[in-house]
C-alpha cells in the first residue's frame, strides 16, 4: 500500500509539474492574444 | 574518433563559423555587437535562453543521474521548469521594456544604473566586476568538462580538444557577436532538443516498451521508481531551488533584453518552456532508459549513458550529429558567458567609464578584442584543471541567483527600492551564499541560493525603507513602464 502511494508520488511529481508550466504558458499566450 | 563522426563534427563547426562570418558583416556598432541591435525573433530569443542555460549537464549530467540513482533525480527539473517559468512570466517583457527606456540599456550592469539614477556608478563597477570574474571561471570551467569528455570519449589529447574548442568558439563569437552567438545557439538548442527525442524514443523501442523499460528498472532495484529515496524535505527543497537561480542570470537575461518586440515574449515563452520541459523530459527518460538497455553491462561512468546510447543505437553518421549535440551544449553557455563578459568590458568599463567619445567602431572591436583575451584567459585557467581558481565555478549559480535575481525582481515590480537598497542586497546575498557554502550541518545542508535569495530580498527591503524615497524622475520612469 505504501509501495503505491510512493510510486503514484513519484509519477505524480515527474509528470504534472513540468507539462503544467508547458500548459500555463500556452494559456498566456492565448490571454495576450485576445487582449 | 570515426571518420563520419569526424566528417559530421567538422561540417557542424563549418557551420558555426560561417554564423559569425555572416553577422560580422552586419554589425555596425556595439548594441548590434553585445545586444544583437534588439533584433531577435521569438524562436532564436527562446531557443538561445533555454541553450545557454542547459550546458552539458542537460545532456550528460542529468541522463547519468537518473541512471546511477533512478527517479530521486527528478527535483531539480521539477525545480528549474518551475523557475524558468516564473521568469518568462514576470520577468522577461517587463525588463526587456524596462532596459529599453533606462537609457536602452544592453548590459545588466547598464540597467541597474539607470534604473536608479545612480551617478556614482558603484552599481555598475561592482556588478560588472562581479560578473567578469565568475563569467570567466564559468567559461573556464565549460572548457574543462567539454575537452574532458572529448579526451575520455574519442581518445583526443586534452589540450589539443581545448585549444581546438576555444578557438571555434572564439571564432563565431569574435567575428559575428550576440546575433552570431545567438544564432548557433538556435541551431545547437535545436539538435539538442531532437537528440534528447530521439535518443530516449530509440532506447525505449530497443528494449520493448515503457512498461518493459520500468518493469525492468523495478525488478533490479524497486528504489529507482522511488522519487522520495534517500530524499530529506531539506533535500527536496534544496534541489527545487535551483529554479530560484534563473531570475539572477545575465546570460539569460540579456536574451529577454534582445527581443525585437516586448509583445513576442508570450510566443517565445511558449517555445522556450516547451523545448525545456520536453528536453528535460528527453534526459530522464534517456537517463532512466539506459538503466534497463544497459542492464547485464552497466557502465563504469554514469555520465557517459547519453554517449553510449548513441553509440550503441544509431549509425556512426547519426550518431555523429547526435554527439554534436553534447558539443552544441557546452558551446552554447559558453559563448554566451563569454559575450556577457566582452560587454562588461566594452560597454560598462570602456565606454562608460574610460572612453565615453569612443566611436561605433572602436567599441565594436573594444568588445572583440574584450572576447579575445578573455577567452585567452579561460583557456589558460582550463588548461590546468586542478587549478583551485576554478572551485570557485561552484558560487557562480547559487551567487548570482541569490545576488542579482531579487534585486532584478525588485526592481521591475518595486518603486520604493533605492539603489543604497540595491548595493546592500547584492553584498548580502553574496556575502550570505559564501557564509552558507563554507558551513555544514542542519539547516546548512540547505542550497544556499534559497538562504542568499531570502536574505538579499529582506536588506534590499529594509534599506530601501529605511532610506530616502527614491528621486522623482526614477519614480516617473518606473511609472512609465506598462
Amino acid at each position: 500500500m505504501e509501495s503505491a502511494s510512493i510510486q503514484a508520488a513519484t509519477w505524480f511529481w515527474l509528470l504534472i509539474p513540468m507539462p503544467l508550466v508547458v500548459v500555463l504558458s500556452f494559456v498566456n499566450l492565448f490571454f495576450k492574444r485576445g487582449k | 574518433m570515426s571518420a563520419p563522426t569526424l566528417t559530421a563534427f567538422i561540417f557542424y563547426l563549418i557551420v558555426l563559423m560561417s554564423i559569425g562570418v555572416f553577422f560580422y558583416l552586419r554589425t555596425r556598432n556595439l548594441s548590434d555587437y553585445i545586444l544583437g541591435g534588439r533584433g531577435l525573433n521569438p524562436w532564436v530569443t527562446a531557443l538561445s535562453a533555454g541553450a545557454s542555460d542547459m550546458s552539458g549537464w542537460l545532456l550528460l549530467g542529468l541522463p547519468g543521474a537518473m541512471y546511477a540513482g533512478g527517479m530521486n533525480n527528478i527535483w531539480i527539473a521539477v525545480g528549474l521548469s518551475v523557475g524558468a517559468y516564473l521568469n518568462w512570466q514576470f520577468v522577461a517583457k517587463r525588463l526587456r521594456t524596462y532596459t529599453e527606456k533606462a537609457s536602452d540599456a544592453i548590459t545588466l550592469p547598464d540597467y541597474l544604473e539607470n534604473r536608479f539614477n545612480d551617478t556614482s556608478r558603484i552599481l555598475r563597477v561592482i556588478s560588472a566586476v562581479v560578473i567578469l570574474i565568475f563569467f570567466t571561471i564559468y567559461v573556464s570551467s565549460g572548457l574543462v568538462g567539454g575537452a574532458i569528455l572529448f579526451e575520455k570519449t574519442f581518445g583526443l589529447n586534452y589540450q589539443t580538444a581545448l585549444w581546438i574548442g576555444s578557438l571555434v568558439i572564439v571564432g563565431y563569437t569574435f567575428l559575428g557577436g550576440f546575433m552570431a552567438v545567438s544564432w548557433t545557439d538556435f541551431i545547437q538548442g535545436t539538435l539538442m532538443f531532437f537528440a534528447l527525442l530521439i535518443v530516449p524514443m530509440i532506447a525505449i523501442q530497443m528494449v520493448g516498451s515503457w512498461d518493459d523499460v520500468v518493469a525492468k528498472a523495478g525488478k533490479m532495484d524497486p528504489e529507482y521508481l522511488n522519487a522520495f529515496s534517500g530524499m530529506t524535505l531539506l533535500g527536496i527543497i534544496s534541489l527545487m531551488a535551483w529554479g530560484l537561480g534563473y531570475f539572477g542570470q545575465p546570460h539569460i537575461l540579456a536574451r529577454f533584453m534582445a527581443i525585437k518586440k516586448p509583445n513576442e515574449m508570450p510566443k517565445a515563452q511558449v517555445v522556450g518552456m516547451t523545448w525545456m520541459v520536453l528536453g528535460l523530459f528527453g534526459a530522464i527518460f534517456t537517463g532512466f532508459a539506459g538503466i534497463a538497455y544497459f542492464a547485464s553491462s552497466p557502465l563504469e561512468n554514469s555520465e557517459t549513458v547519453f554517449i553510449a546510447l548513441v553509440q550503441a543505437l544509431t549509425n556512426p553518421w547519426i550518431g555523429g550529429i547526435l554527439l554534436a549535440a553534447i558539443l552544441s551544449a557546452i558551446m552554447s553557455t559558453v559563448d554566451s558567458q563569454l559575450l556577457v563578459c566582452s560587454s562588461a568590458i566594452a560597454e560598462d568599463f570602456y565606454k562608460q567609464i574610460l572612453r565615453k567619445d569612443a566611436k561605433r567602431q572602436e567599441l565594436v572591436w573594444t568588445g572583440r578584442f574584450s572576447v579575445i583575451v578573455l577567452a585567452l584567459i579561460a583557456t589558460s585557467l582550463a588548461a590546468n584543471p586542478d587549478s583551485k581558481v576554478l572551485d570557485l565555478v561552484a558560487y557562480a549559480w547559487g551567487g548570482f541567483g541569490a545576488s542579482f535575481g531579487p534585486v532584478v525582481i525588485l526592481s521591475l515590480f518595486w518603486k520604493r527600492m533605492t539603489r543604497n537598497g540595491t548595493l546592500v542586497g547584492m553584498v548580502v546575498g553574496a556575502v550570505t551564499v559564501i557564509f552558507w557554502k563554507n558551513m555544514s550541518g542542519g539547516m546548512f545542508d540547505l542550497y544556499e541560493i534559497l538562504p542568499g535569495f531570502i536574505f538579499c530580498a529582506a536588506a534590499i527591503i529594509i534599506v530601501s525603507l529605511l532610506g530616502r524615497e527614491p528621486e522623482p524622475i526614477v519614480k516617473e520612469q518606473f511609472e512609465s513602464i506598462t
